[in-house]
């Protein structure tokens, strides 16, 4: 189950990445492209904000 | 010419002859009916005999009637003339393979069932034509080693993650735990070499051992691209083990169609009943049509083994696994095609389409190897260090970066050793070569090229593309 996901900014500026952490284990760093369709962690995200969850702003 | 009666078969006929018992009297009883005394050759004390009437006999029916009587001592028999007699039994050795039929086994009875152990079949043996029973020849004793079956790691050989977990993770390459609130351990179990309940030989199998049960609680296996696997499967394996509180686990497997693509469709459950001892389980199932279903991308048939839905119970449980293998199409445990054992080498290179570990000291090896090394890369900007590296096996789709965290558990060798705590994927990624990248530590010279590579045996860096 999905804690939180958060964008992470490339080096262009733009929110390509994101880290999603999982059951609150927030020792495992998992990150993934945005709209990598296909990649479960992103299908992941995508389910979970279609549940009517919020992608976190990048710092 | 035309024939009354079964035409002979001119290589096997012969006269028929009756030898009588004699007695003082002139009427006997033959074998077989004539027209009149000349369809017989009459002999008797060696000398042929005059037929006719008025001569030494004559003959009707089945009736001989001689002109004088005979005595006890006398020796008579007769051929008969006009009568050939098939033989069943052609002589040994004289039928060669032009006198077979090409049809000879059209109309036979069909056996309709797999050939008792016993059966025989003829084959020959460097020209010398033989039996042999089916136990000799029949399949289901082979092990075809370095075939390719279409599940991967179903030997429990690749544990690129390591060898025991206790949280909802893949666990052996390809087959991950499903925890639905229960605790539980999934590990790798090593067989006794040698042992013969489990047949091929496997090195390891996987344990579940669950104990703190919860319903739906199990382990389940993901087959990329719902489309490759249709209508009836069969899924076979060995376990053993201990049931949940309700006697019995559950098998069912699902059709997922992927991002975007068609609702899920799940088979109905069929039950698995544990013994402590290995047997083999075979299951038939009926996948859905996928006629009219819009496919996404991440499809998968999955195949999962669990405590069932209705049985909330938390009495522990073990789950032992072996061995496990798909087939297209309906078997029985008699007729199921032998398991296939993929060597090592080619069962982890499969497995590298779904994950890949290029940094990480606990694997399945045991080697605790810290200094693996990720990639070539270069410092973008005196603090952005870039990675890159090209991927052995095209991997299912752009993968995740899963890492961990920690003092200097990377290190960069440049032209002065740099470390970093910890690293990102680079939207740059894909399945064919992966970037990762350190921006908030790294520190090194722009242009500069450097190595990444792991400097704590805690330290790992994987590609994930797993369904």
């Amino acid at each position: 189950m999905i804690t939180s996901v958060k964008y992470i900014k490339d080096e262009r500026g733009n929110d390509s990445v994101v880290r999603v952490i999982y059951n609150n284990d927030t020792s495992v760093k998992i990150t993934v492209q945005v709209n990598n369709v296909g990649n479960t962690d992103w299908d992941n995200i995508q389910q979970w904000v279609a549940d009517g969850n919020t992608i976190q702003e990048a710092d | 010419m035309g024939y009354v009666g079964n035409k002979p078969a001119l290589n096997y006929t012969s006269f028929a002859a009756q030898h009588f018992t004699t007695s003082a009297t002139t009427t006997y009883t033959l074998d077989h009916a004539v027209t009149n005394e000349n369809d017989i050759r009459l002999v008797i004390n060696n000398v042929v005999q005059q037929p006719g009437s008025g001569k030494a006999y004559i003959a009707s029916g089945t009736t001989l009637t001689l002109s004088a009587a005979t005595s006890g001592t006398d020796t008579m028999y007769c051929v008969f003339l006009g009568k050939a007699v098939q033989t069943v039994v052609p002589a040994q050795g004289s039928v060669g393979s032009d006198e077979l039929s090409a049809d000879a086994i059209t109309g036979q009875s069909a056996l309709g069932a797999e050939p008792a152990d016993t059966d025989e079949f003829i084959i020959s043996d460097s020209g010398v034509l033989k039996r042999v029973d089916y136990s000799y020849i029949k399949p289901t004793s082979q092990v075809y080693r370095d075939a390719q079956p279409i599940m991967i790691n179903g030997n429990y050989e690749v544990w690129q993650r390591g060898t025991s977990f206790t949280t909802s993770v893949y666990t052996a390459d390809r087959w991950k735990q499903d925890l639905s609130g229960a605790t539980a351990t999934v590990s790798r179990q090593t067989f006794t070499i040698g042992q013969s309940d489990v047949p091929n030989n496997p090195k390891y199998h996987l344990r579940q051992t669950v104990s703190t049960a919860n319903n739906n609680c199990g382990i389940f296996y993901r087959h990329e691209d719902v489309t490759t696997l249709t209508g009836n499967i069969t899924i076979a394996f060995y376990a053993k083990g201990t049931n949940p509180n309700g006697g019995n686990l559950n098998i069912i497997t699902k059709q997922s169609f992927g991002s975007g693509g068609s609702t899920a469709v799940e088979t109905s459950t069929q039950n698995i009943t544990l013994t402590g001892s290995w047997q083999q389980f075979v299951f038939n199932f009926s996948l859905a049509s996928i006629s009219g279903k819009t496919v996404g991308a991440g499809s998968y048939l999955q195949m999962l083994i669990k405590q069932p839905d209705g049985d909330s119970s938390t009495n522990a449980w073990t789950l032992d696994l072996a061995n496990f293998q798909v087939e297209e199409g309906t078997y029985t445990s008699a007729t199921l095609p032998p398991f296939q054992s993929e060597t090592f080498g080619n069962n982890l290179a499969r497995c590298l389409r779904y994950l890949q570990t290029p940094i990480y000291a606990n694997d399945h090896q045991g080697t605790s190897e810290e200094y693996a090394t990720f990639g070539l890369g270069v410092y973008t900007a005196s603090g952005y260090f870039r990675c890159v590296r090209p991927l052995p096996v095209e991997m299912r789709v752009n993968p995740s970066l899963v890492s961990n965290s920690g003092s200097n558990y990377f290190f960069i060798g440049s032209g002065a050793n740099d470390y970093v705590d910890d690293l990102t994927i680079h939207p740059d990624s894909n399945y064919k070569t992966a970037f990762v990248y350190n921006s908030d530590e790294a520190s090194g010279t722009a242009g500069q090229a450097g190595n990444l590579m792991g400097d704590n045996t805690n330290a790992y860096a994987w590609l994930d593309a797993e369904l």
